[in-house]
């Protein structure tokens, strides 16, 4: 979905196509992100590449493997 | 057994196999075999802990690499990374939230070869001069040819890496474009030779005639 009235539209329908889903925000590859539950458990991983000070990009993982490790910190260093 | 150096650099182990897999699981499986060959190794002989380490892990990632990328041309749809949960921390050291953002690990797989991409990355996020990077030569198309032709080392898709890598970052400041395979190139000019990538990908990636080979 390109341009930003159309994921506008599309955004503004979430509650009819998905009511029951709890939105909420998590640190994710060290960027803020969201997370949406749907029925108690974590259906997509929402992340944002913002380019100067917008949002540029949306991805939206829910492969169920991919977010298998979700409920634990990773740490990082380098 | 806490000063084992493979302990005190597990999570740098970890960061650098999920750089170049941008998979918590893989990169998990990844440092259980750098383990293995660890423990295998006489450590009198080792002159670098850390160093040693990460060359293990960044050659164990390389050949999961090459098993994951044929899986991953029949992935449907664009490819993207596993999200690991990270602390706020992370996201105050720019340059380790850059390089495992979601965005750097999905450009990173629209590149050519594994081993083009994972000497990008092994070498972006360990090597302890980054102002080699800034010597190694532009990757730029050749005149007349398309960059994203036939043959073309350049990522794929069209839109470009431009759009997805945040302006504001160093990548697409230059540096970035800098680092495709050709990276190779400054690793004769680390000060740390071992941390760089073999020599088996500088012979795959010739150098430009061209353009300063210090």
């Amino acid at each position: 979905v390109v341009g930003s009235d159309r994921v506008a539209t599309l955004l503004s329908r979430f509650k009819s196509v998905a009511p029951g889903a709890v939105v909420g925000t998590v640190w994710l590859n060290g960027a803020l992100a969201g997370r949406i539950d749907l029925a108690g458990e974590l259906d997509t991983a929402v992340t944002f590449v913002v380019e100067d000070g917008r949002i540029a990009r949306i991805y939206a993982i829910r492969n169920p493997h991919k977010l298998a490790r979700l409920d634990e910190e990773a740490t990082l260093s380098r | 057994m806490t000063d084992d150096p493979f302990v005190t650099h597990r999570s740098l182990l970890f960061t650098v196999a999920y750089e170049m897999l941008g998979s918590a699981a893989d990169a998990e499986d990844v440092v259980q075999e750098t383990w293995l060959r660890w423990a295998d190794v006489d450590r009198a002989e080792v002159r670098d802990p850390r160093a040693y380490l990460v060359r293990i892990v960044t050659r164990q990632a390389l050949n999961r690499l090459r098993t994951l990328a044929r899986r991953r041309e029949d992935y449907v749809g664009e490819w993207l990374p596993e999200p690991l949960l990270t602390s706020p921390d992370v996201a105050e050291d720019v340059e380790l939230a850059e390089s495992v953002s979601i965005a750097m690990l999905t450009v990173l797989e629209t590149l050519g070869p594994p081993s083009a991409r994972s000497s990008c990355c092994a070498r972006c996020s360990t090597c302890p001069t980054p102002t080699s990077l800034q010597r190694s030569t532009r990757r730029r198309p050749r005149p007349g040819r398309s960059p994203t032709g036939p043959g073309s080392t350049w990522p794929r898709g069209g839109r470009g890496y431009r759009s997805i890598v945040p302006s504001s970052s160093r990548w697409s400041t230059g540096s970035w474009r800098r680092c495709g395979p050709v990276i190779c190139r400054c690793c004769s000019t680390c000060s740390h030779p071992t941390w760089c990538w073999s020599p088996t990908v500088a012979a795959r990636w010739p150098l430009p005639a061209s353009g300063g080979g210090q």
